[in-house]
């Protein structure tokens, strides 16, 4: 069976807009105009036990909705989700019992009491065992390095404390399927890595599948080996990240030691030089053809150390992004008429 | 569309991205691993436990949890200092109004209340309304349009138990800070008549939770209705305003003239604070008594039904905003 199951999956939802200015608010008190927001369409995807999958997608494309429905908050408009085989929206105990998710930006901490009376709280309310229940806390707070913080008020932690606290209390009933938005935003440097450690260890120690956005592609290059795209609603990817770097970015970097400095002029020939630091220098070659240049870069110049790399992530996704763009383009090309319909809407509120 | 070998495509949806395991001239979305391929046809669904063993250990686990969530709301209370303060200060209100019943029962009784009975009746309702008030609507509209509900709905408790427990968690500090002056003043002012009998007081006891009950469970049925409107908390003004006058906070229900006192019978304000008050002050007969228990129970179903249903309707339309 799989962990998660999500087939022809929509998500619309109805919002009233309403103009700016007095005028405006006064229209909207007597007749609301309504619009649908299709936040997903028709999405469909599967995912094993213990996978870790990266949700990759820009603000507003139908991420944080998504998962909203696999954890059971959102009810779908249509389509069928299944997680560990429950529907989510029906929100059994036993379902509960086995998820988590965890917002960035959301807590569960209660806000003025220390951080382990929400961990009782949840204890009492998940109904651990009390010795799973200290187990599980001991592990959480080596692996969070959480000592000393779990009886500080939470409102006297600080941000990066916080959300080490919230995932401790988002884990402590063991789930085996963990939604995670943004789990990293907000956090420096330092702290993001130790999170990504500890999701790592933890889908490791208990084989829990993981479902993970993160606007920090450090996140999910080190997490997820599979990545599903998401823009406007519509599932544009889903595979290895790799492939889809292979299939957006058509061409490597090559990067070089030489025995001394080389001017551009020496380089140039073999490929665009990104940057040339006296004896270092980074080329972007076509994908094709990496390996017959580097061999050439080989024979000509004094080279003492050659490297092959695949793009930085960063610049895959820029990639795909600029091609969901493009996808836009096309999209309203081919539906030009609602777009009409909003003008004519805005041309007779200017008349009145 | 479903495509052979359970291979999804959407030749309608035409993308510049790469597409996996097609070369056709039409850009397709290939979106499952060739490993997946067929398995995505069955969505098993797992042996659930009953509707019934479901709702039993619902239960079971509900009242395990009881303990830890009325001590930490406890602990909660305790931290906000200044909100108790605001609960000795906005009980001052009936002593408004006693001041005024005393200065007009000076010439003598009104209906069947003297000067002692007014102290009695106003002293004892401060008391009482600080067990039976409930302050929650403002906090679940809030959770509803702001998403704060999310964090509560993926626990398995259903998320009216917070607030249930936190309204019951505050009630031993409040009984603490207003109970002993409250009795210190009945005791100096001659004249009130209390039934004191334990009898009476373990009656009072009673009427006086069945109250903050039904308090509780018509202010979430209100507050519940932030899934649908925005103006949740106005519906409430209007509930406490028609509460204030018919619950006999105000004014004793026995002075008001015998239509309102009538139309009042029907609704479930006065047993909200006016029927354990008088039960308090010996004024009602046996068969009062009687009916008003049963009045709160046949209330208080009717609210905890409304609960589930508008909570049923309601959750669909949850959009978990800004969550």
């Amino acid at each position: 069976m799989f962990a998660i199951e999500v087939r022809h999956l929509h998500k619309y939802y109805t919002v009233h807009h309403k103009a700016p200015g007095l005028m405006g608010s006064l229209r909207a008190f007597f007749r609301r105009r309504y619009r649908v927001i299709r936040a997903v369409e028709d999405v469909s995807f599967t995912i094993e036990p213990g996978e870790i999958v990266g949700f990759l997608g820009p603000n507003g494309a139908g991420k944080t909705t998504t998962l909203k429905i696999l954890a059971g908050l959102l009810h779908p408009t249509a389509g069928e989700v299944r997680v560990l085989g429950f529907i989510p929206q029906r929100r059994e105990r036993a379902f509960l019992r086995q998820i988590t998710l965890v917002m960035g930006q959301k807590q569960q901490l209660l806000w003025d009491l220390p951080a382990i009376e929400t961990f009782l709280l949840n204890q009492a309310v998940y109904g651990i065992p009390k010795a799973e229940f200290q187990r599980t806390l001991e592990e959480l707070v080596e692996l969070l390095d959480l000592e000393g913080l779990l009886t500080k008020q939470v409102r006297k932690l600080s941000l990066g404390e916080r959300m080490k606290c919230e995932l401790a209390a988002a884990l402590l009933h063991r789930p085996r399927v963990l939604f995670l938005d943004e789990p990293t935003i907000g956090l420096d440097v330092t702290m993001q890595a130790r999170i990504r450690d500890f999701i790592r260890e933890y889908n490791r120690r208990t084989g829990a599948t993981v479902l993970l956005t993160s606007h920090y592609m450090a996140d999910v290059a080190a997490l997820c080996r599979r990545v599903l795209v998401i823009h406007r609603g519509h599932l544009l990817y889903d595979g290895d990240l790799e492939a889809l770097a292979e299939r957006v970015t058509p061409y490597r970097i090559v990067r070089v030691t030489m025995a001394q400095p080389l001017p551009i002029s020496a380089l140039s020939p073999f490929g665009e030089v990104l940057s040339l630091n006296s004896h270092r220098a980074e080329l972007r070659v076509p994908r094709a053809r990496t390996a017959e240049i580097a061999a050439a870069m080989l024979t000509a110049l004094p080279v003492t150390d050659l490297a092959i790399e695949e793009p930085p992530v960063e610049e895959v996704i820029r990639r795909v992004f600029a091609e969901a763009a493009e996808w836009d383009l096309e999209q309203a090309a081919r539906w030009s008429e609602p777009e009409e319909e909003e003008e004519e809407e805005l041309e007779a509120h200017a008349g009145g | 569309m479903q495509g052979v070998d359970g291979i999804h495509e959407h030749s309608s949806l035409s993308s510049p991205l790469p597409s996996r395991g097609n070369s056709g001239a039409i850009p397709v979305i290939v979106r499952f691993h060739p490993a997946r391929i067929g398995a995505i046809r069955t969505m098993e669904v797992p042996q659930h436990p009953t509707r019934i063993s479901e709702g039993v250990a619902a239960i079971r686990a509900t009242l395990r949890a009881y303990p830890t969530l009325l001590r930490i709301y406890w602990a909660r209370t305790l931290e906000y200092r200044v909100q108790i303060l605001i609960w000795i200060l906005s009980g001052a209100v009936p002593l408004v109004m006693l001041a005024v019943w005393l200065s007009m029962a000076r010439e003598g009784p009104i209906g069947s209340f003297d000067a002692g009975t007014f102290v009695g009746y106003y002293l004892a309702a401060i008391f009482l309304r600080r067990m039976t008030g409930v302050w929650i609507i403002w906090d679940l509209n809030r959770d509803i349009r702001m998403g704060g509900l999310s964090a509560r709905l993926l626990r398995p408790l259903h998320p009216l138990h917070y607030d249930l427990a936190r309204t019951l968690a505050s009630r031993p500090l409040q009984a603490l800070l207003v109970g002993p002056p409250i009795a210190l003043a009945l005791y100096l002012y001659p004249g009130p008549q209390l039934d004191l009998t334990p009898l009476n007081l373990l009656r009072v006891a009673a009427a006086t939770f069945m109250a903050l009950l039904l308090e509780f469970f018509f202010q979430y049925a209100i507050g519940l209705t932030a899934f649908w409107t925005s103006q949740a908390v106005a519906f409430h003004e209007v509930w406490f305003f028609i509460k204030a006058l018919g619950s006999g906070y105000v004014i004793p229900l026995a002075l008001m003239p015998e239509g309102i006192q009538q139309v009042l019978r029907w609704t479930p304000f006065p047993l909200v604070l006016s029927f354990p008050l008088e039960m308090l002050l010996g004024r009602l007969p046996p068969d009062r008594i009687a009916q008003g228990f049963m009045a709160q129970g046949l209330w208080l179903t009717f609210a905890v039904t409304l609960v589930a249903l508008l909570w049923r309707l309601g959750i669909r339309r949850y959009e978990a905003f800004g969550a």
